[in-house]
């Protein structure tokens, strides 16, 4: 082993030895071993001094950490501060000058002394490198299909999550923030949705680990994100590579000296937009109209006779005395008397959405600390990021550090060591959904108590009552700020890293992760913010406190031998490997409600007195693999991969447990061949042809056995609790994987030496043996049974278009363009092909023949009027469909039986929340010091049904709730107020009882995703600082959309994430940082 | 050192490799699948539990007297009607309103729930040795309950007696009403031998034979009536009915108010579905449909538990109805129906007071626990009283009807007498009729889902008229609703189940 012995300097060996103890304490191996160091030693016979300076020969700067390596030997330096480089050599030699991002150079060394290097920078794109699984290819080698970015695509933005920065970045991924509550998930797909049952979000590989969620990532960490699209890419992750792979590489330290930078960025968040509900007033317009009406209806006499009138005609009528308020409040339908409150100062307006929504603020400091040498590089990072929501109560904090340190060790061994902890915390109450914050903004008349405010229905106030709501809700304010719920997580990333290499191009890899996340949730409503406080007998009656943890572990072990090889015109790029992984949780969940006090939320098993959860749970699976893959090139112009995979999954059934995933797939870099390469102007020109499988086991656990089901019953004179246990669900020994084939087709063009690149890709993805829960017929005693069966469709296409339009020394605009088409279909379904439907109402249908999550609704062609019904007003006159008791103002759906009436057998698929297409288009600029970007994105295509908006947007004869404005303007109120013929009677019940496209909305639109501006300030080296950019920015700058019923398009989040039920507002954000490299 | 590197190297590699395949062979820590269940008596006897727990919530938030018995079939008889029309709980609306379609949940939700319960009993009957004749048997009688209301309120069933897989019941088609009912008498049969009479202390609350052989009276009864008309039918229900009567008479109770009070449970009655409140998803969800309220503001007697939302609609009880038991002194009306109540605990009780806080309506109150300060009621649906589903009136009046219909219309006079004594009414002045005993049902059993099959057994005529008639005056086809038809007389079956069973043909004019 002698002749790996290795030289290297003081500030080095300090280093490597750090790392050491770091990593040997890390393996549990005694530091004693740091004693003997008789490793580094030695110095070759009679060496010469050589020294110089590398200097980059276009800005005229010296660079600093260039590698110098003597050819043929283990020996080297890095050029220091000033560029200086010096080394000892034996004449003649070669040294090889090296840095990322630059050209290598060779230089003999005969008798010079001093030497004056110019390195040119490599501008060449293809050389940058792809992460593949299990490995990195260079952009010019890739096969399959596979979208990249980079951190500087992000640095500017104010992300919170990595996967924001994907949207409107990369073709076929579709990124969607559901939710504008800060820390929350964000839905990723790549290439349409392939599973109905089974998880259809991507695989998250971080640095060769596979994790369950990104939200532990700090974005500024991150160097890359590539996405493996095809099957034929993502097969080597067989098991779970049918939804694409998200591969995330973090910062490593770069050769050099020692870079620190510090990032630090404010920003200001408001919502983005607000729904167009009645105001106060326009409220108390409209029941004034719906109560007129009722007067009318009911004594036949004018609207304008007067309050007094109708009183005096109410008291004859009944024979009583209405002499109260509360008294007049018990014939308003009836007489359609006024509340006496209206435009007396007993009431006060609010505005719910005004009194909801504020403006956050966010702050994001970031730290980090790179380097390295030849032996080592690090890259350690911490941040501290917090983040208010637009919404009051809301908020999130996160808390990162990571340390990725690489060593090698000898000549052939290399070992890493990552540790990434973070903790994060989300605060406030659950504010989307039925009856929660956001849709109650929508729902409550802007009337509030004189008084009471945005605490109105919180003690000591009650909610306005009678001819509101009534007394007994609480304001959205109160929902949102007086239920305290916490969640934080802690999670933890750690892996160690062996490499090995055996033989020349014969690497042995040994890979070792544990990731845990450990987290609780507790959420505590006091009983002061309980629309029944009053009549609460003590203080704590209507509290309840909940406490819900959940701790989890994966543990993978890793190992892949790789070979790589070139002889003449050939070479081959192979890799072998097996890889076991486990994983489980534990959760616990306790619940008590009634308290003795309202001081605490902390509770002992006799605080209060319901118990209402007392549970333990625990799960584990596990997963073991065997992969290779070899790739072939000829002539660095054919290049042909082939890869296999084989998994055994925990979740199925003895029979079906493993399953054997290929791919196969090939280029041909046309540029390179003899005819073509004369051809100056053509830069790129590679055909990209692959096909291949992956998996998906994606569903809960022990699926495929029967499980029984505790189900009590009560018995004795004592009426007490006995246990009782039924059969629980179907077993299913044949449960096996969920299989996607894909094949894609792309072509790479580049002209003008690559100026312009066109990157285009068609795929037809094919999903069967779905892992569904198919209905069965209830006779069996079920509903549904985990079966594999069906199987659904997406085609594509995508496009991506990369112009270097201007380039000159001082400015230069570069563009990307991208636009992608998706098409699902499910082509079967069980073995009947029956409708499954889900969702409120039913309104989620999955049928053949439709996309995945389509709509079911009666369709509204326009307003009923009294001219279709005959003079009884209620029957339809010959060719009028109607509904059983359907009147003029009712809406008028379509009769899709064509049976002269209307009935349940008339809802139709009317559309998928699937868009026609969605685009991404960036523009960067930079003009001497100062660089912009604007990033624009939309959809085209789509409906939204927003079934949350039957609060606010529907016909319920029940007004002293608040609606959209269009009840009041555009509905029908009489055959001479019409309305606009699409809006139905806001007395129209049975069009109110059932579902139809009144609620379903283009979801199309298109926004200004962010804009930012910088400007970066070179200082001299040697000063404390070298580089400052400060930037500008805002995102989510202005949106152009239809969906008037809730506050974002992208809102998809009920029902299969299909439909939108007053979800947290997205927030436009405007931030101020600084970019400091010291 | 190096061998220290190496140590590393070959610690990370050996882990690394150290994939054995019995890594994936994970089974749930519940140690609970079917497979090594019904091993023991105590494990048969929980599969028991489970089977009866299917007439309770069920895991669900409501119970089957409240889906069944109470939306499907009292809501849609004569008993009830709608005040106003609610917005909320459509598929009550589209039941009682007579638009039920094969896609409406409840319908959907009905039919499931007792196939679940056939296929709990047939996995008992299936994996219990024969030597456990009582587990047996009760889930006989379980089973046949189940067929019972399937067949009376769905018409031809396919008769399923063992555990049938998903491929197994695609082609399993819809038997004859006989063959059903065929089957109920085996098991009813079975269970009337195989149990002791009544059951109690730990056991309170399980079958007995008493009610196995009531019910089987009730099926010859249901038998002799639309659609079977089996003629044959009333004398096998007085044999069957009169080996009980005797046994039956001792459990008679002497107060009508006593069969619902909570403190005087499984005392005067055959059999009822156990409830207990407590928060242990126990407790019944009919109290929380028997009387209109708003999400917020809850019209609802301030003497019953009022700490939740309910979920009821506008239904009240034939005003009619009530007016001929008011002016007969019928004590039953006070325990079955307020006509009305204070809907705040704390009111004055001058005129502007009752203006405001005094609800006039006939509601069914017979569920309800008075009792507004009962603590472990923790929900809506955590009602402690239990749903009789046979009590001892049932004996007496199916016995007096077999009895009547088999020409000993004498005898039958002192069963309907009792009942009549109890109510604190006159005896008959002469021997019962039919229109006697079906008034006498009717009174005894309001709310109870008993007047809806009573109608269907009496025949289309009369089903039909009846209804319509009610409907009419109550002005439900004005509501949107669609006056009751032939159709009616059975429900649809569930389109989900039409989709699977292809072969199957749907009821009439659905």
């Amino acid at each position: 082993m002698e002749k790996y012995q290795i030289q290297i300097d003081n500030n080095q060996k300090i280093w490597l030895k750090k790392s050491f103890l770091l990593l040997i304490s890390i393996m549990f191996i005694s530091t004693a071993v740091f004693s003997q160091n008789g490793y580094l030693s030695g110095s070759e016979n009679q060496p010469q001094k050589i020294s110089g300076t590398v200097i980059d020969p276009e800005t005229g700067e010296s660079l600093v950490g260039v590698s110098v390596l003597v050819k043929g030997t283990s020996q080297g330096v890095i050029s220091d501060l000033n560029g200086k480089f010096s080394v000892n050599v034996t004449k003649p030699a070669t040294l090889v000058f090296s840095y990322i991002g630059y050209i290598s150079q060779d230089v003999q060394v005969t008798n010079q002394n001093s030497l004056n290097i110019s390195l040119l920078q490599d501008t060449k794109k293809l050389d940058e490198v792809v992460v593949v699984g299990y490995g990195t290819v260079k952009r010019a080698n890739v096969v399959g299909s596979i979208s990249k970015i980079s951190s500087n695509a992000i640095e500017n933005r104010p992300i919170t999550r990595v996967e924001q920065a994907l949207q409107g970045q990369m073709a076929g991924v579709s990124v969607r923030s559901t939710s504008g509550e800060p820390g929350s998930d964000i839905t990723v797909s790549v290439r349409g949705v392939s599973s109905i049952n089974g998880i259809s979000t991507p695989l998250y590989v971080v640095d060769g680990v596979p994790i369950d969620n990104l939200s532990g990532i700090n974005p500024s960490d991150i160097k890359s994100i590539d996405v493996l699209k095809d099957a034929a890419s993502a097969a080597i992750y067989g098991s779970r590579g049918s939804n694409g792979v998200v591969l995330v590489t973090t910062k490593k330290g770069k050769t050099g000296k020692p870079v620190i930078t510090l990032n630090a960025s404010t920003a200001y968040s408001t919502v983005e937009k607000k729904v167009d509900v009645m105001t106060s007033d326009e409220w108390i317009t409209f029941n004034k109209k719906w109560l007129d009406r009722q007067w009318v209806n009911k004594t036949g006499q004018s609207a304008s006779v007067s309050q007094a009138d109708r009183i005096a005609y109410a008291q004859t009528a009944d024979g009583k005395t209405y002499d109260t308020r509360a008294l007049l409040g018990n014939v308003r339908n009836t007489y359609g008397i006024y509340d006496p409150w209206w435009g007396t100062s007993n009431l006060e307006a609010i505005d719910w959405q005004n009194a909801l929504f504020r403006t956050a603020p966010t702050t994001d400091i970031q730290l980090s600390a790179s380097g390295a040498t030849d032996k080592i590089n690090y890259s350690i990072s911490g941040g501290v990021y917090q983040q208010q929501g637009v919404i009051y109560g809301s908020s999130y904090e996160r808390y990162n550090l990571r340390a990725n340190i690489e060593a090698q060790m000898t000549d052939r061994i290399k070992v890493g060591i990552t540790v990434a902890p973070s903790y994060g915390i989300q605060k406030g109450a659950t504010v989307d959904g039925k009856d929660n914050a956001v849709s109650r903004a929508l729902t409550f008349p802007g009337w509030v108590l004189a008084g009471s405010g945005q605490n109105a229905g919180a003690s000591p106030y009650k909610f306005y009552d009678t001819w509101g709501p009534g007394p007994n809700n609480v304001s959205p304010y109160i929902q949102a700020t007086s239920t305290t719920r916490e969640k934080p997580e802690t999670r933890m990333n750690t892996s160690l890293n062996t490499t090995i290499n055996l033989l020349k191009g014969l690497n042995l890899n040994g890979l070792v992760a544990w990731n845990s996340n450990t987290n609780y949730e507790r959420i505590y409503t006091p009983t002061w913010a309980n629309g029944k406080w009053d009549v609460a007998t003590h203080p704590g009656e209507y509290s309840s406190s909940s406490f819900a943890t959940l701790s989890s572990n994966s543990l993978l072990y890793q190992g892949i031998l790789t070979y790589t090889k070139e002889w003449g015109i050939h070479s081959i790029d192979a890799m072998l490997g097996a890889s076991q992984e486990s994983y489980n949780q534990t959760i616990t969940n306790q619940k008590q409600t009634n308290f003795s006090s309202d001081k605490t939320w902390v509770f002992t098993k006799t605080s209060g007195t319901t118990e209402n959860n007392n549970d333990i749970g625990y799960s584990n699976n596990a997963l073991i693999s065997f992969f290779g893959r070899v790739q072939y090139s000829l002539l660095d112009r054919y290049i042909m991969t082939a890869s296999l995979r084989r998994d055994g999954s925990s979740k199925f059934g003895l029979k079906n447990r493993w399953g054997y995933f290929p791919s196969v797939s090939g280029a041909w870099k046309i540029n390179e061949e003899p005819f073509l390469k004369d051809l100056k102007w053509i830069g790129t020109a590679k055909l990209r042809l692959s096909w291949g499988q992956a998996g998906n086991d994606r569903i809960g656990n022990a699926q495929f056995l029967s499980n029984m089901s505790a189900l009590n019953y009560v018995t004795g004179t004592t009426q007490a609790l006995t246990s009782g246990y039924v059969v629980g669900n179907i077993a299913n020994p044949l449960l096996g994987w969920e299989i996607t084939s894909s094949t894609n087709i792309g072509f790479d063009f580049g002209i003008l030496k690559d100026r312009i690149y066109l990157s285009a890709d068609y795929y037809y993805k094919k999903t069967d043996n779905l892992l569904l829960s198919a209905p069965v017929s209830l006779i069996t005693g079920f509903t549904s049974m985990m079966d594999n069966v069906g199987s659904v469709e997406n085609r594509g296409m995508e496009f991506n278009l990369n112009t270097a339009n201007i380039v000159s020394k001082n400015f230069s605009w570069n563009s990307s363009l991208n636009i992608y088409f998706n098409r699902n279909k499910i082509t079967s379904l069980g073995s009947d092909n029956s409708d499954i439907r889900s969702g409120q109402g039913n309104t989620i249908i999955q049928r053949v023949g439709s996309p995945i999550n389509s709509y079911m609704l009666l369709q509204v062609e326009r307003t009923l009027l009294a001219s279709d019904f005959e003079s009884d007003g209620v029957t339809p006159k010959a060719g009028i469909a109607i509904y059983a008791g359907q009147k003029a103002g009712d809406s008028k759906w379509r009769d899709v039986t064509k049976d002269g009436k209307i009935t349940s057998d008339d809802y139709a698929v009317v559309g998928s929340y699937q868009p026609k297409f969605e685009w991404g288009f960036t523009n960067t600029f930079k003009y001497k010091n100062f660089d912009a970007s604007i990033l624009s994105q939309g959809r085209v295509g789509g409906k939204l049904l927003s079934i949350g908006s039957r609060g606010w947007n529907r016909a319920t004869n029940a007004p002293n709730w608040g609606y959209m404005s269009r009840w009041l303007y555009n509905s029908y109120w009489s055959e001479t107020d019409p309305g606009d013929g699409m809006t139905p009677a806001f007395y129209a019940t049975v069009t109110g009882g059932q579902y139809d496209t009144n609620w379903l909305y283009d979801a199309s639109y298109i926004r200004i995703k962010n804009i930012s501006v910088g400007y970066t300030l070179n200082l001299k080296p040697n000063k404390i600082m070298n580089k400052v950019h400060f930037y500008a920015s805002c995102d989510n700058v202005y949106m152009w959309d239809h969906y008037s019923a809730g506050f974002s398009p992208e809102a998809a989040t009920q029902d299969n994430a299909s439909s939108d039920w007053g979800s947290y507002p997205q927030a436009k954000t405007y931030s101020l940082g600084v970019n400091i490299t010291f | 050192m190096k061998i220290y590197i190496y140590l590393i190297v070959i610690i990370t590699a050996a882990l690394s490799i150290n994939s054995c395949s019995n890594a994936i062979d994970i089974y749930p820590v519940e140690n609970n699948t079917a497979d090594q269940f019904y091993s023991t008596d105590f494990e048969i006897n929980q599969a028991v539990m489970g089977t009866y727990a299917r007439l309770g919530r069920n895991g669900t938030n409501t119970d089957f007297p409240t889906d069944f018995y109470y939306q499907a079939s009292e809501s849609r008889s004569d008993n009830l009607y709608y005040g106003s029309l609610a917005n909320a709980q459509r598929d009550q609306i589209d039941l009682r309103l007579f638009q039920v379609t094969n896609v409406t949940s409840l319908n959907t939700a009905i039919y499931g729930r007792l196939y679940q319960l056939i296929k709990d009993a047939n996995n008992i009957l299936d994996k219990a040795p024969v030597t456990y004749t009582r587990y047996r048997a009760e889930a006989s009688f379980l089973r046949a309950l189940a067929y019972f209301e399937l067949v009376r309120a769905y018409g031809p069933q396919p008769v399923i007696t063992t555990p049938v897989t998903s491929e197994q019941a695609k082609v399993l088609s819809r038997q004859p009403i006989a063959d059903v009912y065929a089957q109920i008498i085996t098991d009813l049969t079975f269970a009337g031998d195989s149990l002791s009479p009544v059951y109690s202390g730990m056991d309170a609350g399980r079958v007995g034979s008493l009610a196995a052989k009531c019910l089987l009276g009730y099926v010859y009864v249901t038998m002799a009536g639309y659609p079977l008309n089996d003629n044959t039918a009333y004398q096998k229900a007085e044999t069957v009915l009169s080996s009980i009567m005797t046994a039956v008479k001792a459990r008679f109770s002497p107060d009508y108010s006593y069969i619902f009070n909570v403190t005087k449970e499984n005392t005067y009655d055959l059999f009822s579905v156990q409830f207990a409140s407590g928060g242990n998803s126990l407790g019944s969800s009919l109290a929380g449909y028997v009387t209109s309220a708003g999400s917020t503001s809850t019209a609802f007697p301030e003497w019953a538990y009022n700490g939740y939302t309910q979920q009821g609609q506008d239904f009240r009880v034939d005003s009619v109805l009530v007016r001929k038991m008011k002016n007969a002194g019928d004590k039953r009306l006070t325990t079955s129906v307020a006509t009305g109540y204070w809907t705040k605990a704390v009111h004055g009780t001058t005129k502007a007071d009752s203006v405001l806080y005094y609800s006039t309506r006939n509601v069914i109150v017979k569920f309800l626990t008075k009792d507004n300060t009962n603590t472990t009621i923790k929900a809506w649906n955590d009602y402690p009283l239990n749903f009789p589903i046979l009590r001892p009136a049932d004996a007496y009046l199916l016995y007096a009807e077999a009895l009547v219909n088999n020409g000993k219309v004498s005898d039958a006079k002192q069963w309907v007498d009792a009942i009549r004594t109890r109510a604190g009414l006159a005896t008959l002045a002469a021997n019962p009729t039919m229109d006697d005993i079906m008034y006498e049902r009717r009174c005894e059993f309001l709310g109870e889902g008993k007047r809806y099959f009573d109608l269907v057994r009496m025949g289309e005529t009369t089903f039909v008229s009846t209804l319509k008639s009610f409907s009419d005056a109550y002005g439900h086809v004005s509501m949107g609703g669609t006056s009751p038809t032939k159709k009616d007389m059975l429900l649809p079956i569930p389109l989900t189940v039409m989709n699977i069973n292809t072969s199957w043909v749907q009821n009439p004019d659905y």
